[in-house]
């Protein structure tokens, strides 16, 4: 049977340090300003009733993934059997349908990786591209869950290596043994956004639910 | 072959005559041979992982980094460290961007302009060593060693310095800890011999089975703690705080209080936030002990709050308890009510009596449970002693300190270390001084300015914020055999510290470097500075050195565990630039010293004994762990109970070890690097609780604490069958061996010598405690506090991955629009990337920023972002952008430590918004050092606040 | 084809000595000597770079030699002091000497693109003294990279190894257009807004002819 990855975030035990943040671009070189893994901070309430909400952002690896139907090049933005959503940098012509397509905002442009998949075939019904060289465009970038770690069979993202509440729980939920399938099943977990119908991988406990709503912005505004 | 693109150089014969160019040979290149080449070529591209500590603050975390072409590429925790369990922080995560900035240090420079100007000009080892071997050796002669200052920053590579400078004959050599938190560690120093109280929460610990084996135990057995004005979400000198926390609450149910006027990180994991004023904490600390004293019933299971047990494993109980009740009839001037009362602590503090009431019960009848007071609090009032004594006594009485699940003084458990590499016995040296035409003979550290000098002879933690009077006035010594012995202060060594900035009040510092004598020469003869950044101070100094960085030299993690554990913090990559280990540094002035004549410095001490810096870490690590087998469980049933460990967990778990009956030691194989290297970086020894007693019976096993009793003192000085105990016993016989001379600080609060038991007086610029500030009350409404930001401390602030972070109300993104380098791509380029000048927009970077409270602020018609000018009743002022929440109580103004007005071009983006961030240490008072030990009252001022 | 390369081993020669570190009295002293014949009527301030940026550098240094002839010890203690100011701090230096801190993604030293060029000395042979510790793209070392390949091309053709000469000829083409072309001419920019001093600023301009020949 194939993996099925999914990340889980233990809110109960999220610190607000941002290690995921700084580890995510430590390991996969995001550029600054942009994010593939993002603390949200928001201050809400008054005194001597005030409240702060951490919320650590992340692509949902969502098993209905909204970003995949727009793209207009076969295979350049996918989902792989174990249910990572993956861009294929020499596929990918940078049309950026997909990053307007994700309602989390987990999906930018990455400003210094020029696209490879020469665009002109796709010219005619790919306004975006229309008229321009590969070398003007750039590729767009995701979280993986860190699929070169995975590839090395180090099955943990850089984020989860490093959280310092150890909030994040990463695994195969095909294995009823992880210890992600084991918290999943124990304590009540819910997804940003449920309502979107895109069916998530990354999963989150979240006592006080406000979160999602008091730090309801995209990852990359 | 062709050469066909080029223009003709037109001056090219007039340069074909230059003698210069005759010059051929490689200055910075080298030819390989094909057998290095090859070597070099199949090396290239492969991950090679090291095991060392992260110094780039004091959590000290054990980390894993991974190398790829000498380079540091990855970074994670080193998942064998319990300090952090695998784990690391965004700052730990950033390191390359520190390691590799283009603004760290690189050359050694000497001053070219006048100090401050800025004008360095680069020079080589050998000329920086020459200038300050020739000044440090004329200074020696011409007013004696003593006239010298280490200030050696970095707890973890003090050590080179510290023998340097002992063998030199200077007694004056401190480290960061002076400027840290002295006062709240004062009660657990006092005490019980130990430093820093800390809760049971470091997971996992090593515990021995009753089968004999031993346990990585991850279980949490906390059931309550009390933060107060501590803040381990943020300011992370004890790193397991951060999981154990939530971890002790998800797993254990704990309940978490956290006691700070603002609404901090950790305060959003705790049942119970409460924000009295600042300053207050003792006042709070007072009442929960009185409310325990007057309710405790021991038939009352509701009510049972002492465990009187402690009895047996103390001493001076009755003393203490009838000492502090006397305060109980005294009224205080200020509200007229009785000390320590409900009433009285209410209108003090500003929390309600209910919720005084609450939280002494919820404390007494919640058991294990552990009461820590950070340096946020205690640390920074010039009465924090008091507050730091009471916090001992209320965990002490209620039966959990080193419970299980209780509080811990990681000082008096971690490992031991260092040894004779510190150098302390050159310090016995004897020397002699003319002192009134009279030679005296005493050791040399004896002419201490602190322990010997007229203000502070108690501050054992060395009275840093003291150092700019005592350049310009230099020292009296008024204790010790020395005397009446006068000495200026000619030399200041100030490494990885920026006092400058930090040190109290910057004007000050930047006063006192900068003053001259008559003839108009800098009183402060010779100031240097070592670091790998370049801050503020280095901007006055005479000579800069480059220290190699946290992650090139080695040295041994500092670290507060809550057993014993030390681990290699290993030299990951080569020293970049010129930049050198502090070994080195070391023996290159040593040597040099040597070579003009001075012959305390000695090649057998230095350059032929350590010939690497491995050499000097075997020696550091020659004594640990050197603690005694003492607790339930005892960590070795088989070897006698109370005597001392030295040697490896694995030797001393197999037996190989000689057992010296008379000294009471245990010997094993002694830890050396090597042994480090080959176990993941890390030693670890079992933990074991309630390590005052013996294992199987309920008596003392008089080998721990580390008092002059070996019980917990609730008594300071006091003499018991013709001999003499207690913490300030020594610090009063000085005082009446020279004829009863109060010292300056003592003065200061009306006292004559260091009090036998219980004392309290009253904190600085704090209206609502102390009557001499009430007239300022209307005209400053507001007390500033300070705290840490992690992540934005002094010397972190230019990497720019942390600078997306925004922290509590005092680091938010609130910068104006500013231009700064970064890559961007080229769009006709076939190289991916170029830097390129960009615009960061307004509100995307994080700066330094003013918390204040949302109805404080509507009232001055403020709201976040807008600019304010932050004034104290000194006139002094600093400037900064207000941020607006509810998240911290009205009449409080609060501003992180070092965030703003970084007035050093090297700090990055942090520069640029110097002139729109909040410099907190410029409205420090820097004549409030607090009276015991000297340390500055950082959180003890009012101020007013008006729109800019 | 040779004789021009020989004048440009003069020139590289001549750059890497000014950027690798301040310049000594020897060097001063004898730049001092050359003589400016073909243009020593015009006034460089007020005529443009044209088409010789090398030479247009080099006559603005040997003017600013002059300028300061009578002060010449005190002279080259300030351009010591600028030099250190410009290029190595303690104050955030506002031409950073190495490659990597204008190409990198991070901005900063020793990246991936310091290891591209330490992967290029590799090709010809060669390695940073100080390997791991001085970053391999600063520009003096660059620069002396170029010198070497050039001398040793130079060398090779007239040992008649035409083969091996073409090869680092490659090399150093290679290592000029697709490298230093690529971030010399923003560092070139720094200087020239940075500095006051005519003597970098003539640095400057040569070093962006020695660039783009």
């Amino acid at each position: 049977m194939s993996k099925k990855y999914a990340l889980l975030v233990d809110l109960r035990r999220c610190v607000g340090c941002t290690s995921c943040q700084v580890s995510c671009k430590m390991e996969n070189a995001v550029p600054i300003g942009q994010f593939r893994s993002k603390v949200d901070i928001a201050d809400t309430g008054e005194y001597p009733k005030p409240k702060r909400y951490f919320f650590p952002k992340i692509c949902n690896q969502c098993d209905e993934a909204p970003c995949i139907m727009p793209c207009p090049v076969k295979g350049a933005t996918y989902k792989r059997e174990d249910g990572v959503v993956m861009v294929n940098r020499d596929l990918c012509i940078g049309c950026g349908r997909c990053v307007g397509a994700c309602p989390y905002g987990a999906r930018f442009m990455h400003p210094h990786i020029p696209v490879k998949n020469d665009p002109k075939p796709y010219a005619k019904n790919v306004h975006e591209v229309a008229g321009k060289k590969a070398k003007d465009l750039r590729v767009v970038d995701k979280c993986d869950y860190c699929s070169h770690r995975l590839a090395e069979g180090i099955e943990e993202p850089a984020c989860v290596r490093n959280c310092v509440g150890k909030a994040r729980t990463f695994g195969d939920l095909n294995d009823s043994d992880s210890s992600v399938s084991k918290l999943k099943a124990s304590v009540k977990t819910t997804y940003w956004h449920p309502e979107y119908g895109t069916k998530p991988r990354t999963v989150f406990i979240a006592p006080d639910e406000k979160v999602f709503s008091a730090a309801d912005s995209q990852i990359n505004k | 072959m062709q050469v066909s693109r080029r223009v003709f150089l037109k001056y090219a014969g007039a340069l074909s005559g230059l003698a210069a160019l005759n010059k051929t040979g490689l200055v910075s290149l080298k030819h390989l041979s094909p057998a290095e080449a090859e070597a070099m070529q199949t090396s290239m591209g492969k991950y090679e992982v090291k095991y060392t500590a992260d110094a780039m603050c004091p959590a000290e975390c054990g980390m894993e980094m991974w190398v790829k072409d000498g380079k540091i590429a990855k970074i994670y925790g080193n998942k064998a460290v319990p300090m952090n369990d695998g784990i690391a922080c965004a700052k730990g995560a950033s390191g390359q961007q520190l390691v590799y900035s283009p603004y760290r240090l690189k050359y050694p420079m000497i001053r070219v302009g006048e100090r401050g100007s800025g004008k360095f000009k680069r020079v080589t080892w050998d000329e920086a060593i020459d200038h300050i071997g020739l000044k440090l050796t004329d200074i020696k002669k011409k007013y004696g060693a003593e006239s010298v200052i280490m200030d050696c920053g970095d707890v973890t590579d003090r050590d080179q310095y510290y023998r340097l400078f002992f063998a030199y004959g200077t007694p004056n050599t401190t480290e960061h800890g002076a400027i840290c938190d002295v006062p709240r560690r004062h009660g657990p120093r006092l005490m019980v011999g130990g430093k820093r109280w800390e809760p049971d929460i470091m997971r996992p610990q090593l515990v021995r089975q009753s089968d004999g084996s031993l346990k990585k135990d991850y279980t949490y057995k906390s059931k309550l703690i009390v933060y107060n004005g501590w803040n381990p979400f943020v300011a992370t000198r004890i790193f397991y705080e951060n999981r154990g926390t939530v971890g002790a609450k998800v797993e254990n149910g704990c309940k978490v209080v956290v006691i700070d006027p603002s609404y901090s990180n950790t305060a959003t994991a705790a049942d119970m936030w409460l924000a009295p004023r600042a300053g207050t904490d003792g006042d709070l600390f007072g009442a929960m002990l009185r409310y325990i004293l007057e309710n405790d019933n021991q038939n009352d299971p509701n009510k049972k709050y002492i465990d009187w047990s402690f009895k047996k494993y103390s001493t001076g109980w009755d003393d203490f308890e009838a000492a502090f009740k006397s305060w109980w009839g005294k009224k205080d001037p200020i509200n007229g009510l009785s000390y320590f009362s409900l009433d009285w602590t209410a209108d003090r503090t500003g929390l309600s009596k209910a919720q005084i009431e609450e939280l002494s019960h919820l404390f007494g009848i919640t058991k294990p449970a552990a009461l820590v007071w950070g340096m946020q609090s205690p640390g920074h009032h010039y009465n924090g002693y008091c507050a730091s004594i009471i916090g001992v006594a209320l965990n002490v009485i209620t039966g959990n300190f080193d419970a299980p699940g209780g509080v811990i003084d990681c000082e008096l458990v971690k490992a031991d270390k260092g040894g004779s590499a510190t150098g302390k016995q050159f310090k016995k040296k004897k020397v002699k001084r003319n002192i009134d035409g009279k030679e005296v003979e005493g050791e040399v550290e004896h002419l201490h300015m602190d322990l010997f000098g007229s203000k502070y002879p108690a501050a054992w933690d060395d009275a840093v914020a003291d150092y700019p009077n005592a350049f310009k006035e230099g020292v009296d010594v008024r204790y010790g055999p020395f005397r009446g012995h006068h000495y200026p202060i000619k030399a200041y060594i100030l490494r990885t510290g920026n006092t400058v900035l930090t040190g109290s009040a910057p004007w000050k510092w930047k006063d006192a470097i900068l003053a001259k004598d008559a003839k108009g020469n800098y009183k402060l003869e010779l100031n240097v500075f070592i670091d790998t950044l370049n801050l503020e101070s280095a901007l006055y100094a005479d000579v800069i050195l480059p220290e190699a960085s946290y992650a090139e030299r080695q040295s041994l993690s500092d670290i507060y565990p809550s057993h014993q554990v030390i681990y290699n913090r290993d030299a990951v990559i080569k020293p970049l630039h010129e930049c050198k280990k502090p070994t080195d540094i070391m023996n290159m002035l040593a040597k040099k010293l040597n070579e003009l004549g001075d012959s305390d410095l000695k090649a057998a001490d230095f350059w032929e004994k350590y010939k690497s810096e491995e050499d000097f870490v075997n020696e550091m690590l020659a004594p640990a762990p050197g603690r005694v087998n003492v607790g339930t469980p005892l960590p070795y049933p088989k070897y006698p109970e109370g005597y001392k460990l030295i040697g490896t967990p694995d030797s001393l778990e197999k037996g190989e070890v000689t057992i010296d009956n008379a000294k009471k030691v245990v010997k094993g194989k002694s830890v050396t690097v090597e042994w480090l290297r080959n176990n993941h970086g890390v030693a670890i020894w079992p933990m074991s609780w309630r390590r005052y007693k013996k294992h199987n019976a309920d008596e003392p096993n008089k080998a721990f604490p580390n008092t002059s009793t070996k019980l917990i003192e609730f008594k300071f000085d006091w003499k018991d069958g013709g001999k003499r105990y207690g913490g300030y016993k020594s610090y009063n016989e000085k005082i009446e061996k020279a004829g009863g001379e109060v010292p300056l600080g003592l003065k200061e609060i009306g006292f004559t010598k260091f009090p036998e038991t219980f004392f309290w007086f009253e904190t600085k610029w704090n209206p609502h405690t102390n009557p001499e500030y009430k007239k300022y009350a209307k005209d400053y409404p507001f007390q500033l506090i300070c705290g840490r930001v992690h992540h934005s401390m002094s010397g972190t602030q230019m990497i720019p991955w942390l600078g997306e972070i925004k922290t509590e109300g005092t680091w938010q993104p609130m910068n104006k629009e500013f231009e700064a380098d970064v890559p961007e791509a080229m769009p006709m380029g076939d190289e991916p990337m170029k830097s390129m000048k960009k615009k960061f927009k307004a509100n995307t970077y994080s700066v330094g920023s003013i918390w204040m409270n949302t109805d404080d602020a509507k009232k001055l018609g403020l709201k976040s972002g807008d600019l304010a000018v932050v004034e104290n009743p000194l006139k002094k002022s600093t400037k900064g952008k207000v941020f607006v929440s509810g998240g911290i109580r009205p009449g409080i103004i609060k501003i992180g430590f070092a965030t703003g007005g970084r007035f050093s071009p090297g700090m990055g983006p942090a520069y640029k918004s110097k002139d729109y961030t909040p410099s907190h240490n410029d409205l420090v008072d820097p004549d409030v050092l607090s009276p015991i030990m000297g340390f500055p009252g950082y959180a003890d001022m009012i101020v007013k606040v008006k729109k800019a | 084809m040779i004789n021009a390369l020989k004048d440009e081993l003069s020139l590289y020669n001549l750059l890497r000595q000014i950027f690798l570190k301040e310049p000594s009295k020897y060097l001063i002293h004898d730049m001092n000597k050359i003589e400016l014949t073909s243009g020593n009527q015009e006034n460089s301030e007020t005529k443009g770079p044209g088409e010789d940026m090398a030479g247009y550098g080099l006559r603005f240094m040997v003017e600013a030699i002059r300028k300061n002839e009578n002060n010449l010890n005190e002279w080259i203690e300030d351009l010591a002091i600028e030099y250190a100011r410009l290029f190595i701090g303690p104050q955030n230096p506002p031409a950073v000497p190495y490659a990597s801190f204008y190409l990198s993604e991070s901005h900063s030293l020793m990246t991936d693109e310091t290891i591209d060029v330490r992967k290029q000395y590799l090709e010809a042979g060669m390695a940073v003294k100080e390997l791991y510790s001085i970053p391999d793209d600063h520009i003096g070392i660059e620069l002396e990279f170029i010198y070497y390949l050039t001398q040793k091309t130079i060398e090779l053709f007239e040992q008649e190894q035409r083969d091996e000469a073409a090869r680092l000829f490659e090399i150093r083409g290679n290592f000029l257009s697709n490298h230093m072309a690529q971030w010399v001419p923003l560092f070139v920019e720094r200087i020239l807004n940075s500095t006051g001093e005519d003597f970098y600023k003539g640095a400057a301009y040569m070093l962006r002819g020695a660039v783009e020949l």
